[in-house]
């Protein structure tokens, strides 16, 4: 009886890293025998859900480990905020900008969507909204959920599709939470200044976005071409717009410029998902001053931190 | 130095440990005992917890023996876990001794109005 239960045990410890497993495994598991009635053959449930999630936790704690704290941090912020741009861009142009095609999208008594995606997009904005206003004061929950609601949406929204349109942004903003989520395992709050700082530019950029949008009618039909003629232009825009803010915060705080290119990096997804599908549509002064802005940006921050090494 | 907040487990480990050496099955044991059954840690939890800690420098190894066959260490503060300890139950206190007088002050206005 006690060995069924002993190997039920360390199958339930693979779930722990090797290195964690030679040095406390064998301890462990006498604690977890020593702790079992003696009538007991298999392993109780909150023991196993216990030992699983602590080995997943333990395991995802020695994968990020190497990643300095900080830059996890500010990567989930800019995450945060990069989909919260998004998310006002796709809702306004999906929903709030949709004219003329009232032939499309599905209608719940007096409401008129055009796409499932809007449930996320105005759940990410909500959210966001009760962060800065610090009413969410604990971003590693607020970022977990987050990513347990988008996951769950996206899903949700793939599984039951009743007619609607999902488009592209849908992964788009997965992949914004999933980078959020690299903030987890962070028990910090964000000090009442940087909520201010996240919410301010969040604001700014969806404003600038919608603006950018504003002459192309909307619906999640037309999404595709109207969204092409500004994909180029909108994908560098959302770069020099991290940049330089990634360029300022590390004049006092070095490393925002790492955490930036991390963040940058479901902008450029979204730069190659419209040139698979439209060929290249590269404006050219973005590009350009894009490259430029991001170039010079790392260099100075190169500069800068060789400087501090030698200091 | 920061003061630090701890966390709930690593405040209730690092309060089991200040009576002295423990091993981890003792530790489960005298948590529930000092949270009247209120707090158990489960074993995969503790040795998370125990493994991080002995990282973090907050405890050390400070023996170990066989029983049954198995290797049973013991843990102990280390002094700067006995400082963590410490300035976690300095900042507890300060917080509760601004609620209580804050809790008197309210009793005072509720008698006198």
């Amino acid at each position: 009886m006690t060995n069924r239960l002993e190997d039920s045990y360390r199958r339930l410890l693979s779930a722990y890293p090797p290195e964690f497993r030679a040095q406390h495994g064998e301890e462990l598991l006498g604690v977890l025998l020593s702790a079992a009635p003696d009538s007991q053959t298999r392993p109780g449930f909150r023991d196993a859900v216990d030992l699983l999630w602590n080995g997943v936790v333990l395991r995802s704690r020695r994968l990020f480990g190497a990643i300095p704290v900080k830059l996890l941090e500010r990567v989930g912020l800019l995450s945060l905020a990069g989909g919260t741009a998004l998310s006002a861009l796709c809702l306004y142009r999906g929903e709030l900008g949709a004219r003329d095609v009232s032939d499309h999208g599905i209608s719940v008594q007096w409401v008129h969507v055009y796409s499932t995606g809007s449930a996320l997009y105005l759940l990410w904005l909500l959210l966001v909204a009760l962060l800065v206003a610090g009413v969410v004061k604990n971003v590693r929950r607020a970022t977990l959920a987050l990513a347990v609601c988008t996951a769950l949406l996206a899903l949700a929204s793939q599984v039951v599709p009743a007619g609607a349109v999902t488009e592209p942004p849908m992964f788009l903003i997965a992949l914004f939470a999933g980078l959020a989520t690299l903030s987890l395992g962070l028990p910090r709050t964000l000090a009442p200044r940087t909520r201010t700082l996240l919410g301010s530019g969040s604001l700014v950029s969806s404003l600038a976005l919608v603006t950018l949008s504003a002459n192309d009618s909307g619906g999640y039909w037309f999404y595709r071409v109207a969204l092409r003629d500004v994909a180029s232009s909108l994908v560098w825009l959302g770069v020099i717009a991290l940049g330089v803010g990634g360029g300022l915060a590390s004049v006092r705080r070095p490393g925002w410029i790492l955490a930036t290119a991390i963040a940058s990096i479901p902008w450029v997804c979204f730069a190659l998902l419209f040139v698979v599908r439209n060929g290249p549509h590269a404006e050219p002064a973005m590009l350009f001053l894009g490259v430029v802005t991001v170039v010079g940006l790392l260099v100075g921050d190169g500069r800068r931190a060789s400087k501090v090494r030698t200091g | 130095m920061a003061t630090k907040e701890l966390r709930e487990p690593t405040f209730l480990l690092l309060s089991a440990l200040a009576n002295g050496p423990q091993h981890g099955y003792g530790l489960m044991q005298a948590i529930s005992e000092s949270t009247r059954g209120e707090v158990t840690l489960r074993p995969g939890t503790l040795y998370t917890a125990l493994d991080r800690l002995t990282a973090e420098g907050l405890i050390t190894i400070a023996g170990e023996e066989t029983v049954d066959g198995r290797p049973r260490r013991y843990y102990d503060l280390t002094d700067e876990g006995t400082a963590a300890l410490t300035q976690a139950v300095d900042l507890m206190e300060a917080r509760a001794k601004v609620a209580r007088s804050a809790l008197r002050r309210r009793g005072l206005r509720e008698v006198t109005a």
